[in-house]
């Protein structure tokens, strides 16, 4: 009998082209120009997230495919640098609810490695982990990870279509706010961020089985494809599951070391807030980048997905840039 | 068996679904999730909440069918129900608004986006 994990449903996304963009950590500006122009093309931004490495950021965001010819009309200057690669034809699959599983994630980045299925992104929010591949190989993606995760009986559909009565009813409702309406912030302070670079192709490795098998939760996990097929990934995770982590991840990196010398440890601070229907609202991503960089603030990654944004600073930060965030958010009373 | 009081979530919004479970444990209640109507009508059978929290605007039944078809039932109409309507007035686009959440039979409504505070306060007293 095959062991699988139960979750409570799959979606798929529509077709997205994803962009990916290499930035200096001392200025933010390619990314910030970008985004300000994304925002006053009025599109929105279903995905975006960040991982740091050699002094240099990587952005990885997405927009809709039926968006990107407006956006590559109003910013025709900043698509066309080196540093930005855009793929299109990319989509997602988001599963939830993660549990903060780190097992969870491991099952399915080895079952789409098996099935040789490439990740081009992997993002958490609060409830779902989102795994971005390739548009056209979607469903195949969905068959491999069902052949480690179980669906209820009676599951919502993967591509869902809201009803009202007994029509389908478009729900997309673009707009822009002056306040970023938010649920509500939170920050979790001493996280410890663990980062690793290293082959796709390790995921098969017998080591990476026992990622997660002694049941540690992630609070954060970033991914980014990079140049030949190397995944950078990331997570926070509390002290109780730091030291487990860690021997694992280095035990499956020993597997190839030369990239033994790319992983990262350090304390943290996260922060974290959620509202509703993100993906319809443009203009927050800049916002948020703009009011930290004002405020001097050095972001160490960065994943924002459907209703969820996290943020991670330094350790000690997190309640300066909650401070910096409520000046561009409101809470509703 | 547990003396909490089951509480069933049931939004096609996971992050708000999580958000609110999160808070209802920690107030002490027990939590079951749903995803859209269908799915929540298969959970409320199967679990028989005190009370339940649905959003409206859903994948395959809405929450006005359920909220609905909850309250014409004898078996279900003790349910309590309250609705989550539709983000408030910057929505001009959709072809619904909040205010279709005061002609059901629901015990009680919340807009969006909603105050997780308030929202505990009125679970509170409606149990």
């Amino acid at each position: 009998m095959v062991d699988t994990l139960k979750v409570g449903g799959i979606k798929l996304s529509g077709e997205l082209v994803q962009i990916d963009t290499r930035d200096s950590t001392a200025s933010s500006k390619k990314l910030i120009a970008l985004l300000s122009r994304i925002a006053k093309a009025e599109i929105t931004i279903p995905h975006l997230h960040q991982l740091y490495s050699s002094d240099m950021v990587h952005t990885t965001l997405c927009v809709a495919a039926e968006d990107f010819p407006g956006l590559a009309k109003v910013a025709k200057n900043e698509l066309q640098q080196e540093e930005i690669r855009v793929t299109p034809g990319t989509g997602t699959i988001t599963i939830f609810p993660h549990g903060f599983s780190l097992e969870l994630y491991a099952r399915i980045t080895r079952a789409l490695c098996r099935a040789e299925i490439a990740l081009l992104g992997v993002s958490s929010s609060l409830s779902a982990l989102v795994i971005h591949c390739n548009y056209l190989l979607l469903d195949q993606a969905v068959e491999a990870i069902l052949t480690c995760c179980e669906l209820p009986d009676n599951h919502t559909p993967l591509r869902p279509v809201v009803i009202l009565g007994d029509q389908p009813v478009e729900t997309i409702a673009v707009y822009w706010e002056p306040k970023i309406r938010i649920y509500g912030m939170d920050v979790q302070h001493e996280l410890t961020r663990i980062s690793w670079q290293m082959p796709s192709e390790l995921c098969r490795n017998k080591q990476y089985r026992q990622l997660g098998s002694q049941e540690e939760k992630f609070r954060l996990l970033l991914g980014q494809h990079q140049e030949n097929s190397v995944f950078h990934g990331e997570l926070l995770t509390e002290e109780r599951w730091r030291k487990s982590t860690l021997q694992t991840i280095r035990a499956i990196l020993a597997g190839d070391s030369k990239y033994l010398g790319g992983f990262r440890e350090e304390k943290v601070d996260l922060v974290s807030f959620h509202g509703p229907h993100f993906h319809d609202r443009y203009g927050i991503a800049e916002r948020v980048f703009v009011a930290l960089q004002k405020a001097g603030i050095r972001l160490l990654s960065s994943g924002c997905t459907g209703t969820s944004v996290h943020l991670v600073v330094g350790a000690g930060e997190g309640n300066r840039t909650a401070e910096c965030l409520a000046e561009v958010c409101t809470v509703p009373s | 068996m547990s003396d909490k009081k089951l509480i069933l979530v049931v939004d096609d919004d996971t992050d708000l679904v999580e958000m609110i479970s999160m808070k209802l444990e920690s107030e002490n209640f027990q939590v079951a999730k749903a995803y859209d109507g269908v799915e929540a009508f298969e959970k409320i059978k199967e679990e028989k909440p005190a009370l339940i929290i649905l959003d409206v605007m859903m994948p395959r039944k809405d929450g006005y069918a359920l909220c609905d078809e909850l309250k014409n039932s004898e078996d279900y109409k003790d349910i309590v129900v309250i609705l989550l309507t539709a983000v408030s007035d910057a929505v001009s686009s959709t072809n619904y608004t909040h205010m279709g959440g005061k002609t059901t039979l629901a015990d009680d409504y919340v807009p969006k986006p909603i105050d997780l505070d308030k929202l505990m306060e009125i679970v509170r007293d409606n149990l």
